[in-house]
This record gives structure tokens, C-alpha cells and sequence, in this order.
């Protein structure tokens, strides 16, 4: 491991592999574990502890068909529970859950150590790491995570495990060279330790909404909380000495500070706009919004992907003014004849507006039925991102995705922080995901009247 | 090939319908969205050609002058010629190609389309659009010929129950023919198996490997059997690169070639007769090649058989268009590579059976022969292609493997120049650049007077490539302003470069924006991409970057992966740091500063940030 110090007096005392997995998501959220004050931390939010059950019991669900070896030590007595897994290697176990990999000051716990054949310190057998997800999809930092806790097994084993794996939703595996994600890793490791021995700033993501320094992060907001704008150019535009909210909603493009800049002059225009909106709290628009030709009748659709147990589509429709329809599945085989009930249902020629995965909801769910997709090219063409457009025309003090964010901000005030498809994901009487449709086609309706009563 | 790979005939029929119904209409939607956006953006995102001049208008074609030309428009491709608005009412064109010598596009009119004759104005600026390939017609009746009753070993082939059996005699004697030929063993093997396939037979040609040369042998010794043959490939250029190859080797053989004259740009002098269609056209007795594009047999004909079908670029070729072109024999020959460039598809949410090559499709059901010898690249440059796309397997020929480029003795920026190391990373750190990069234009301009002043490297020998046509625009713009910009110097993405080597190539990242490019991902850090672009050159790949460009993190592991591969780049390859001394231009020639040759591979460390650049 590349040699890595932590600060002195910095709270925690080692890096884990859920600081490498949250460092990829957020390098500010890994500082401020380590320098920010544990009493301002939020607790997790229903929604969070839904997810966070979900994913415990999805993990026991598959670790309790492996006949795997747990080390049993006092809490919190790592030296001691790396002791035990050590010894448990050394025994050629056929696998160990929640092995305990420690190297001051690095610690990992992987949710599986895997035996597989080829020689190590430990004998003609060595181990491979494997982490257990909720999610449908690998991603960076899960993988990044598990190519850490290979790092630890490597040396332990003397042997560089030659892959990681991920086990997703479904159950399959996701496997992946350790080697080729090597030197990611060291850079991850070497920006953490540069990162933390230095200031950090925020950065206002899909991922503060959950996340339990949020507060902190918009205490005192600058050019770092405003959404929609990259790192860099936010580092570039802090560097030109805009850096404060009131400076950048103050400043022209012709500004002596822009000659030479890389910041280009749309960037500005967003930065400007984006301080505006988080000194007014509310959306700032920035250019017209590109409506198309709407196709009358209109109709709005909103699609909800993904309970944790994949059984669950809520699709709803409504015409402008009309009645709501909400389609819902009770079983996997139940999905595709409501996809074409639903594209069947919407009436030729209108408009479906949406909030941003209606279509590519459908389309995912039908990969596999080439009999629905000549309706689905119909749907295709007739349908409106609206959620797209207001994102590309307005500008708001924090990201929005759901319909009934953007229009809370253009009513002045802020929207519901707490997922709420979390928390009734796997409903079985759907009540709350029906009243959530409902709000969001009625958002959808208000949000159209707004966006094409602006003027061109 | 296992029962696991069989696909069932009713739903891959299906399934190609569908797939050309939504290509289709994507290809629409994306036309009208680039028609209406105006001319300066649609010239930026290279789908239109402005500031056209007529120069002369001769045998059915027009050429036009045209000063700067980076529009991504293909040979054959169908246009319209107007005055940039109102798009759809201009005079329908089909694209014959661009003279990079003498700056001139040409054009014919579309006889199948023109509604009134073409008389471009003398003195008046037009613009060339594109009008949208309208292929769904002839892929449609394509895919009738596929699933036609007497097509059963076509179907067999595409459904994944086809045997691979080879005639031994046939497989021996070629053998032999390629090992007296000088053909390495792998082309031996390769050329064995294309003349003894009694049904499929797959080969994988990695860049500079001869595959054309392959083929062009097979063909040669199954006409020299009395074969009739096909040749196809997705262009008529790859076609033309076929049969020519065949007619150097072979002068005696009948070659035709299915197309209007104005598509037989190349076979001047060569022998090669043009055929308008094959419809009407007598075959001669005994063996004959036709080279054609699938379309030139999109309608079945079960008395118009070829012996053989031998398909080109494979790797480049989308699924139905290769299956329109197989209905043409029982044995094909399917040539191609799919680990460089691959098809692009407007659809989005597309069929993940079909979003592939035609190569990649029929690699399902069983592996081809790799030739593994590269006469192109010498033993480094060869060496990462082969560890990060051919898991080992590729190799530089002896002829290659030590080649250097040929310096004279001193010169600035001799640390990126230097011969001994064939691939280097020249790092110019800026950072928030997202699609053109100044910093990184200064420095290929200084790279460039240097190769050609101070060592006499011919342009034709350079080659300058950027992912983004922002940059590629801004490269020819400040080498013009230099003087250093020549047609013969090829400034360009990566697209115009398939096929083609030079002794040099500079590569420009362009981008320095991490958040950007994580968007950008599947684009910007594609393997295929990345592949083509490093293995054009011969003796000296220059990639010139930021050091943000090397540390994007993109969220979806697949993309992770690949841009795995580009920090492997930056760690593998000699770096040298360039400082931006803007207040010094001779400074930014003679101060360079060179890491320490890379550490072995067990203890690579990031790289450490020992300049500070911008931002």
C-alpha cells in the first residue's frame, strides 16, 4: 500500500473500505468523517435505513447458502478478529464472511473471502474478495472498494488475488481484474491522503440528499454548493476570485477577471444564475426552454424502475385534466403485458410528458419482447422529457429530479429531502407510491403550464 | 457450438426488423434535430460542409472548393447541396469524397432522387447537408432474401447451427501455398481455412496484420479452382482494396465490380470492369470475382449463386448488413476485427443481440483465427496493443520490430521526439478544458515544425488525432496560421484513420474536465477508439494530455475499466511534463522536464503531481 499518514488529531484513526466506496462518491463526505464534528452528522433518514435494511438482508440471503466461517471477536478488537480470519486462511476454510483484513491504518471487512486453487504463503490455495450489493448494475466505487480489500488479502497471502467480484440483485456475479484496477486504486488512496492533510470543499450532488453531513455542507455555501457545475470549473472560478455567492451573482462576463480564463462564458452564465438562485432560494432561469411542437391531446406518464425485489412498475397516465390510471405488478411475468397495456392505453398522437425515464423505464422492461416494440418506437417519438427541459432552461439550489422538486423550488421553497420511492418500494398495497404518482402527474400538469407559458 | 447459442429463426427474424424499423427512426429524429439547429453548429458537429464554391462540373459529377473541410460524411453517402436553410428543399447529392490535395468535394446528383437538374451557381456559397440514408427499404428486402425458404444455410449460420467443417485437401494445399508465399504461420493457417471452409469461416485481423492481403489470397487460389466469388465490405473503398489486391496477384481472374461508374473511384487502369447490377449481368464461364456493396445483392436469387462470400471489415459491419450479403453463398469468409472501431447506431435502448458487428455476432459461435504478426508497428508500440486489446497474442514482425524513426541529431522538445521511446506521454496540465484544449495545440504545433524543419519528416508521414472535432478544428487553424498545415497532413478524429499508418502520430486528449468526462465515458475512453488511435503509427505514438484526462473515475465499472486502460497509458509509457511559460514561447521548446523512466509493473504508483499547470 502506498505509504498514507493520517492527520493528527483527525477523528478516525484508520481508512476503511467504505471510505475508498464514499470517497468515490463524495471526496468531501471521506474529510469530513475525518475532520468534521460527528455531532453535526444527521442520522440516517427512514428512507436510508430502508435501503441500508434491504441491503443486510439481501447479504444474509446470500451468504446463508454458503457454508462459510465468520471469526467471532470482541467488538471493535480488530487485531484480534484479523488474528482469527488469519488463522481461518491458514486452515484452507472454503470461505470466510466478514473477514477481518487489517493494516494499520487501513481496515477491511469484505462481506466474502473466497478459496480458490493456486498457491500462496497460505498454502497450494488462495483467496479472492467478494462483496455482496443491493444494486442491479457494478459500479465504480463498489469496485474500487473490493479491489482495497484485495490490496490487504494480497499481502496477507502472498498473493495478489487475480480477481474481484461483486454480487448483485439478481444474484449473478460481477468479476473483474484486481490488476487492472490497481492503479486506480493507488491514485484513490494517494488523492485521499493528499486530501486529507489539506482543506476540502463540497460538491452538490445527486448524493447529498441522503447523506448525513448535509447540513454541514450548506452552512456556509459557496461556489462548491452550487449544482450543475463541474469540480473544475468550480475550482477555476474559485480561483478567479469569484468564489463567494454575492461575487459571482454580481459579476459580468466582461469582466476584466474572465480574459484568459478557461471558464467559458455559458459556465459563468450557469454560475451566475446558480448563486442567484441559492442567495434567493429559488429557480433561476437561464435561457428559454426549447419546447417542441406539443402534440394535442397531451398526456403525462411517470414511471417508478426497481422495488428491491424487482416485481414492481408502477406506470401512471393521465390526459390533461383527466382521470389517473395507475398500473401496478404483482408479479415479474405480469411486467410486460402491462407494458403494452400502458403503451397500448395512451392514445395516438398526444404528447406523454415525463420525468426523464418513462421511456427508457419501458424500453428496458420489453428488451426481450420484439412484439411490443413497434408501439414502443410509436411512444418514443411522442415523448417529452419535461424534466429535461426545465433542467437545461433553470437553474435551482439543488439538484431536482422529480417533478414536485422543480415546481417546490419555483413555488420558493425547498422539497422533500427523504427518498421517498425508498420507502415504498416494496409496498404491497402500494398506497404510498400511488399517492406519490398522483402528486407527480399533478406536478407535471402545473410544470407544463409553466414551461410553455414562457416566452421564446 | 452448443445448443446454448442457438438462437430461434422466428425471433431473430423478428428481431432484425425490429432493429432496422428503429434505426430507422432514429436516424430520422436525429436529422431533423441537426437540421434545425443552425450552421455553425451543424459545421461544428461535422454534419455539414459550408463555403462551398463551384469549380468545375464535369461526366455527371460536380466538384466544389471547399476551404475547410471536417465534415464526418462518408464516400457514397447521400447529401443535399443548398444554401444551408431550408435543407430538405436543395438539390439530393450523393458525397463521391474530398481531394485533400486539392481542397475540392465532389458531388453527383442522385438520379433516383433529383426532382429537377442540378445547375450550382457560379460565385455562390452552398452547403452540403446530410439528407439521410432512406436504407430501410433495401435492408427490409434484404432481410426478405435472408429468411427466403431456399436461404436455409444462411439461417443456419446466423441462428448458431452451423458446423465448421474444412476440406482437408483443399486446407493442405494452402497451407503450403501461404509457407511458399512467405506468409507467416498464422496467415498460413488463415488462408488454409478460408479456401477449406464448407461453411464459416472467421478471421481476426489486428491492426497492420495483413488481413486484406489474406483475403486477397484465398480469392485468388479458389477463382484459380474455378470459384465464383463475392467480395464485399461496408464501403465500396474496402471493396476496391480487395479486388485490387486480387488483380496485382492475379491478372488473368475476371474481377467486376457491381456499381455506378461514379462509385468505381480507384479501379482506373486496373482491369476492373464496372457491372451497373447483377440482375442482368451474364457470368462468365468458369471463375470470377464481384466486388460489391450488400445492397448489390439485396434481392434473392437462388440461380445467381457465388461459391463463396468474402466479407471485409467485418468488424465495422452491422448485423443485417452482413446477413443480406451471406444469402449470396453457402461458405463465407468473414474478415475483421472487432476490437477497433465498431458500427455506429443512432437507436438508443437498442437490441443487445444485434448492437454489435456482424464479426462480434458470429463470434458467438465460434472463435476465428487471429493473425498475430503486426508489419506495421515496431515491438513497443505493438507491445500495448497487444497486452491491453489481444491478451498477449499479437506480435511485431521482424521486419518491424526495430523500427525507429529516423532523427537528425539535435532539435528541440528531443525528450518527446526521442526515437528510443516509441510511445510517450507528453503531459501539458491544464484543467477544465472540455473538448479543445489551446495549451495542447501550442505544443503539436511546435512538434510538428520540429519533425518537419529540423528532421525532414514529410507531412505524409505525420498524422494528428483528436477525439473531438473542436480540436481538430483548432489543430488545423493554428498549423495553417504557422504555415504547417499541408493537405497532405492528415488533422483529423480518429474515423478518418482507419486503414491508414504513418510513421508519426500525435495523439491530443483535448479534455481536462473529470466530471465531463465521466459523461463522456462511453465515447471518449472506447477501447475500439482507443485501439485505432495508438496503432497507426509505425515508429512514434506522441499522446499529448492533461493529467486530468488520466484520472477520470467514471461511475459504471465498464467504462471504469477502460479508463483503467488510458492511466495504464500514462503509467506505462515514458512522461514528460511540459511547463506553460506563456510569457516565453522559446521557453515552452526548451524547458522540459523528464520523469525517471517507469518503475516495474509491481510497484507502479500513481503519478505524483510534480508540475503544477493550470488550475
Amino acid at each position: 500500500m502506498p505509504p498514507f499518514r493520517i492527520p493528527t488529531g483527525a477523528r478516525r484513526d484508520r481508512v476503511t473500505g467504505s471510505q475508498v466506496y464514499g470517497f468515490v462518491k463524495c471526496e468531501h463526505s471521506v474529510w469530513l468523517d475525518f475532520h468534521g464534528d460527528p455531532a453535526e452528522r444527521l442520522p440516517h433518514s427512514a428512507a436510508v435505513e430502508r435501503l441500508l435494511e434491504h441491503g443486510r438482508d439481501h447479504e444474509d440471503q446470500i451468504v446463508g447458502t454458503l457454508d462459510y466461517r465468520e471469526p467471532a471477536y470482541p467488538v471493535g478488537k480488530f487485531a484480534e478478529g484479523a488474528d482469527q480470519t488469519r488463522g481461518l486462511l491458514e486452515e484452507g476454510v472454503l470461505g470466510v464472511s466478514q473477514g477481518v483484513l487489517f493494516e494499520p491504518p487501513f481496515l477491511g471487512i469484505p462481506d466474502l473471502l473466497r478459496r480458490v486453487d493456486g498457491a500462496s504463503d497460505l498454502g497450494d490455495w488462495h483467496y479472492v474478495v467478494g462483496d455482496v450489493k443491493s444494486s442491479w448494475r457494478p459500479r465504480s466505487d463498489q469496485a474500487l472498494q473490493v479491489s482495497f480489500y484485495s490490496e490487504l488479502l494480497g499481502r496477507l497471502q502472498g498473493r495478489e488475488p487475480p480477481y474481484g467480484f461483486l454480487i448483485l440483485r439478481d444474484g449473478s456475479e460481477e468479476r473483474f481484474s484486481v490488476a487492472d484496477l490497481r492503479p486506480v486504486l493507488k491514485e484513490v488512496l494517494s488523492e485521499l491522503d493528499e486530501l486529507l492533510a489539506g482543506e476540502s470543499r463540497p460538491h452538490h450532488s445527486w448524493a447529498c440528499r441522503e447523506c448525513g453531513w448535509r447540513d454541514t455542507c450548506s452552512s456556509d455555501p459557496d461556489v462548491h454548493w452550487i449544482p450543475g457545475l463541474t469540480r473544475s470549473e468550480k475550482r477555476l472560478i474559485a480561483a478567479m476570485g469569484l468564489g463567494g455567492l454575492a461575487q459571482l451573482a454580481a459579476v459580468h462576463t466582461d469582466d476584466r477577471k474572465m480574459e484568459g480564463s478557461v471558464v467559458s462564458e455559458a459556465t459563468l452564465e450557469r454560475a451566475r444564475a446558480g448563486a442567484r438562485a441559492l442567495i434567493d432560494r429559488e429557480a433561476v432561469r437561464v435561457r428559454p426552454p426549447r419546447v417542441p411542437d406539443l402534440m394535442h391531446p397531451l398526456q403525462a406518464g411517470v414511471a417508478y424502475r426497481d422495488g428491491f425485489d424487482r416485481r414492481l412498475l408502477v406506470l401512471a397516465r393521465r390526459s390533461l385534466g383527466g382521470t389517473t390510471v395507475v398500473h401496478r405488478i404483482e408479479r415479474a411475468e405480469d411486467e410486460d403485458a402491462a407494458v403494452l397495456a400502458f403503451a397500448g392505453e395512451l392514445a395516438e398522437g398526444g404528447t406523454v410528458l415525463h420525468s426523464g425515464s418513462l421511456v427508457r423505464a419501458i424500453r428496458e422492461r420489453a428488451i426481450d419482447r420484439p412484439e411490443t416494440w413497434g408501439r414502443l418506437e410509436a411512444l418514443d417519438l411522442r415523448a417529452l422529457d419535461l424534466m429535461g427541459l426545465v433542467r437545461g432552461a433553470w437553474v435551482f439550489p439543488a439538484p431536482v429530479s422529480l417533478p414536485t422538486d422543480a415546481l417546490a423550488w419555483f413555488e420558493g421553497r425547498a422539497p422533500a429531502t427523504e427518498d421517498r420511492l425508498a420507502l415504498y418500494a416494496d409496498e404491497r398495497d402500494f398506497a404510498g407510491l400511488e399517492e406519490l404518482a398522483r402528486s407527480e402527474l399533478d406536478a407535471l400538469d402545473q410544470l407544463a403550464d409553466r414551461v410553455v407559458g414562457v416566452p421564446q | 457450438m452448443t445448443p446454448d447459442n442457438r438462437i430461434d429463426v422466428g425471433q431473430l427474424r423478428q428481431r432484425l426488423r425490429a432493429w432496422v424499423a428503429h434505426e430507422s427512426m432514429s436516424s430520422r429524429r436525429a436529422l431533423e434535430e441537426t437540421w434545425a439547429q443552425s450552421v455553425a453548429e451543424r459545421v461544428d458537429g461535422g454534419y455539414c460542409a459550408a463555403g462551398l464554391r463551384l469549380a468545375s462540373a464535369r461526366n455527371g459529377s460536380f466538384a466544389f472548393d471547399c476551404r475547410e473541410f471536417a465534415a464526418k460524411f462518408r464516400e457514397g453517402e447521400p447529401l443535399y447541396l443548398g444554401g444551408g436553410t431550408d435543407i430538405d428543399a436543395g438539390w439530393p447529392v450523393t458525397f463521391l469524397g474530398y481531394d485533400v490535395a486539392t481542397g475540392r468535394v465532389r458531388v453527383a446528383p442522385d438520379r433516383f432522387e433529383s426532382r429537377e437538374p442540378m445547375k450550382p451557381e457560379p460565385g455562390e456559397e452552398y452547403c452540403l447537408d446530410r439528407r439521410g440514408l432512406g436504407l430501410e427499404r433495401l435492408l427490409l428486402e434484404g432481410l426478405d432474401s435472408v429468411f427466403h425458404k431456399e436461404n436455409a444455410h444462411t439461417i443456419e449460420a446466423l441462428t448458431g447451427r452451423l458446423g465448421l467443417a474444412l476440406d482437408d485437401a483443399r486446407h493442405a494445399a494452402a497451407l503450403a501455398h501461404g509457407q511458399q508465399i512467405g506468409f507467416t504461420p498464422a496467415q498460413s493457417e488463415a488462408l488454409a481455412r478460408a479456401t477449406a471452409t464448407e461453411g464459416l469461416c472467421l478471421i481476426q485481423g489486428p491492426p497492420g496484420t495483413g488481413k486484406t492481403r489474406v483475403l486477397a489470397e484465398a480469392a485468388v487460389l479458389l477463382a484459380r479452382r474455378g470459384c465464383r466469388l463475392f467480395v464485399t465490405g461496408l464501403t465500396h473503398r474496402a471493396v476496391h482494396n480487395v479486388l485490387l489486391a486480387v488483380r496485382a496477384i492475379e491478372p488473368r481472374v475476371p474481377v467486376f465490380k457491381v456499381g455506378s461508374r461514379n462509385r468505381a473511384e480507384g479501379l482506373e487502369g486496373s482491369g476492373i470492369a464496372t457491372v451497373r447490377n447483377l440482375e442482368h449481368f451474364a457470368f462468365p464461364e468458369g471463375a470470377s470475382i464481384v466486388g460489391g456493396t450488400p445492397f448489390a445483392v439485396r434481392r434473392f436469387s437462388a440461380d445467381r449463386r457465388f461459391h463463396f462470400v468474402l466479407l471485409d471489415e467485418a468488424g465495422q459491419m452491422p448485423v443485417v448488413h452482413g446477413a443480406i450479403a451471406m444469402t449470396q453463398a453457402r461458405r463465407w469468409v468473414v474478415v475483421g476485427d472487432p476490437k477497433q472501431l465498431r458500427p455506429v447506431f443512432e437507436g438508443e435502448g437498442r437490441d443487445p443481440l444485434l448492437a454489435r458487428s456482424l464479426y462480434s455476432y458470429l463470434e458467438d459461435f465460434g472463435e476465428g483465427v487471429l493473425l498475430d504478426r503486426t508489419f506495421r508497428m515496431n515491438e513497443t508500440l505493438a507491445g500495448f496493443a497487444s497486452r491491453e486489446f489481444y491478451e498477449d497474442r499479437l506480435d511485431s514482425a521482424d521486419s518491424a520490430r526495430e523500427r525507429e524513426l529516423a532523427l537528425v541529431d539535435g532539435g528541440p522538445l528531443r525528450d518527446i521526439l526521442d526515437p528510443k521511446k516509441p510511445l510517450v506521454i507528453a503531459r501539458v496540465d491544464h484543467e477544465g478544458r472540455r473538448r479543445r484544449s489551446p495549451e495542447e495545440a501550442e505544443l503539436i504545433v511546435e512538434l510538428v515544425r520540429t519533425l518537419r524543419q529540423h528532421h525532414a519528416i514529410p507531412a505524409s508521414e505525420i498524422a494528428i488525432i483528436a477525439p473531438f472535432r473542436s480540436q481538430v478544428r483548432l489543430l488545423r487553424y493554428e498549423l495553417e496560421r504557422q504555415s504547417l498545415f499541408t493537405p497532405d497532413l492528415v488533422v483529423d478524429t480518429v474515423e478518418r484513420m482507419q486503414g491508414q499508418e504513418r510513421e508519426v502520430v500525435i495523439l491530443s486528449m483535448s479534455a481536462s474536465d473529470r466530471d465531463y468526462l465521466e459523461r463522456q465515458a462511453h465515447f471518449y475512453f472506447d477501447p475500439g477508439r482507443l485501439n485505432v488511435s495508438l496503432t497507426r503509427a509505425r515508429t512514434k505514438c506522441i499522446v499529448v494530455g492533461s493529467r486530468h484526462a488520466f484520472r477520470a473515475r467514471p461511475h459504471d465499472l465498464e467504462h471504469l475499466l477502460a479508463a483503467a486502460r488510458f492511466k495504464r497509458l500514462c503509467l506505462t509509457a515514458p512522461n514528460v511534463i511540459v511547463e506553460d511559460d506563456r510569457r516565453d514561447r522559446a521557453a515552452l521548446v526548451g524547458v522540459t522536464r523528464r520523469l525517471s523512466s517507469p518503475p516495474p509493473a509491481a510497484h507502479v504508483r500513481p503519478d505524483e503531481d510534480v508540475a503544477s499547470g493550470q488550475g
